[in-house]
């Protein structure tokens, strides 16, 4: 006998990726600690895409819908998770969250995970790319303290990375811990608030929707 | 810490499978918990007693194997398994060279029961409840 604990959300994300390829919707989930920026780039991220493409959002949290009234000022179509106990999203969760979304034509939905670096990374949400954030003020060894999360991770955004000059973050170390975890990995630095990076992170994330390869290091 | 909601997913698959096979108690649990998970398993043993009570598995032992974390290294060109750090990097121990791809290590796995069945018959002892009559649908 040999059988997956999580077979249950393995499948419901399954069906979750299953559907969105049918009506071609681009899912990317955020994880990162409590106050890395998910919100503030996402922010960002919807008013931006939000003139070409269809996006809506889906944003976990133990309480409040804070984060869910601020993405909702770009327009975009948006519906806040309440977690309660728990400290992630799962599949299901987001299956019954989109039940209440107009979502089939989205090109781009994006996922905002509960902050938090260790639960997350256990459980598939049936999406496309899955973005680690870390932000300066953190330090250079988020990457060391939870492999696991860095490690399923397909593109490491830096954010945060006007603050540099004030927290004294050695990048270089911190893509070093970066590489260390998960060697080869997409790698984007950028600030939501100075618009530093914003046009790579933008472009890398059209080239995916449009269904292309691309890379970032 | 998500070893609660973890234990009820056991729990869940227990059930599942009790109500397919006619399983009536069940009294221990085997699991194979990776070294690259967020589960712990003294965290999972702490929870257990709470998540089984009222269910068919009330009262049962948990009982654990840690899987190391163990990488493939392309400078060695072989697996290397990682010494127990916390958290365990995905490092060669050998060459230092970070490796992409683990080859054990991100298990979380249920490997065994032992129960009685509705009908009676005790099979105590037998680390699998359900090998002989072919895995069904679903199961890795």
């Amino acid at each position: 006998m040999e059988q997956a604990i999580l077979r249950k959300n393995a499948d419901l994300a399954q069906a979750l990726r299953d559907r969105f390829a049918r009506s071609e919707t681009y899912v990317i989930n955020l994880l990162s600690s409590p106050g890395a920026g998910k919100t503030t780039l996402l922010e960002e991220t919807l008013r931006r895409f939000a003139t070409e493409y269809r996006v809506g959002a889906l944003v976990g949290d133990q309480a409040t819908e804070n984060d869910a009234v601020r993405l909702a000022r770009s327009g975009a179509p948006v519906k806040q998770i309440a977690t309660g106990a728990e400290c992630r999203l799962d599949a299901e969760m987001v299956g019954s969250a989109l039940e209440g979304l107009d979502w089939g034509d989205l090109d781009l939905l994006a996922i905002e995970n509960v902050g938090n670096l260790i639960c997350p990374a256990e459980y598939d949400l049936g999406e496309e790319l899955r973005i680690v954030l870390f932000s300066t003020p953190e330090g250079e060894d988020k990457p060391l303290k939870y492999p696991l999360a860095f490690t399923t991770a397909d593109l490491v955004i830096l954010t945060k990375i006007d603050l540099i000059g004030a927290t004294g973050f050695d990048r270089r170390t911190a893509r070093e811990n970066i590489q260390c975890v998960h060697p080869g990995v997409d790698v984007i630095e950028l600030s939501a608030r100075t618009g530093d990076g914003m046009e790579q992170w933008f472009e890398y994330l059209q080239c995916r929707i449009a269904g292309e390869r691309v890379h970032a290091y | 810490m998500h070893e609660a909601s973890v234990a009820r997913a056991i729990v869940d698959e227990i059930v599942d499978r009790a109500s397919d096979e006619l399983i009536e108690r069940v009294f221990r649990v085997r699991l194979k918990i990776g070294a690259l998970t967020g589960v712990f398993p003294d965290a999972l043993t702490f929870v257990w007693d709470a998540a089984t009570e009222g269910t068919l598995a009330e009262g049962s032992i948990l009982e654990i194997e840690r899987i190391p974390l163990e990488i493939f290294c392309k400078r060695c060109v072989r697996s290397r398994q990682v010494e127990q750090t916390h958290p365990p990097l995905p490092i060669c121990p050998v060459c230092g060279d970070p490796s992409a791809e683990i080859v054990r290590g991100r298990e979380l796995l249920i490997t065994g029961l032992e129960v009685t069945y509705a009908a009676g018959t005790a099979r105590s002892g037998a680390s699998d409840s359900s090998e002989e009559r072919g895995p069904r649908a679903g199961i890795a």
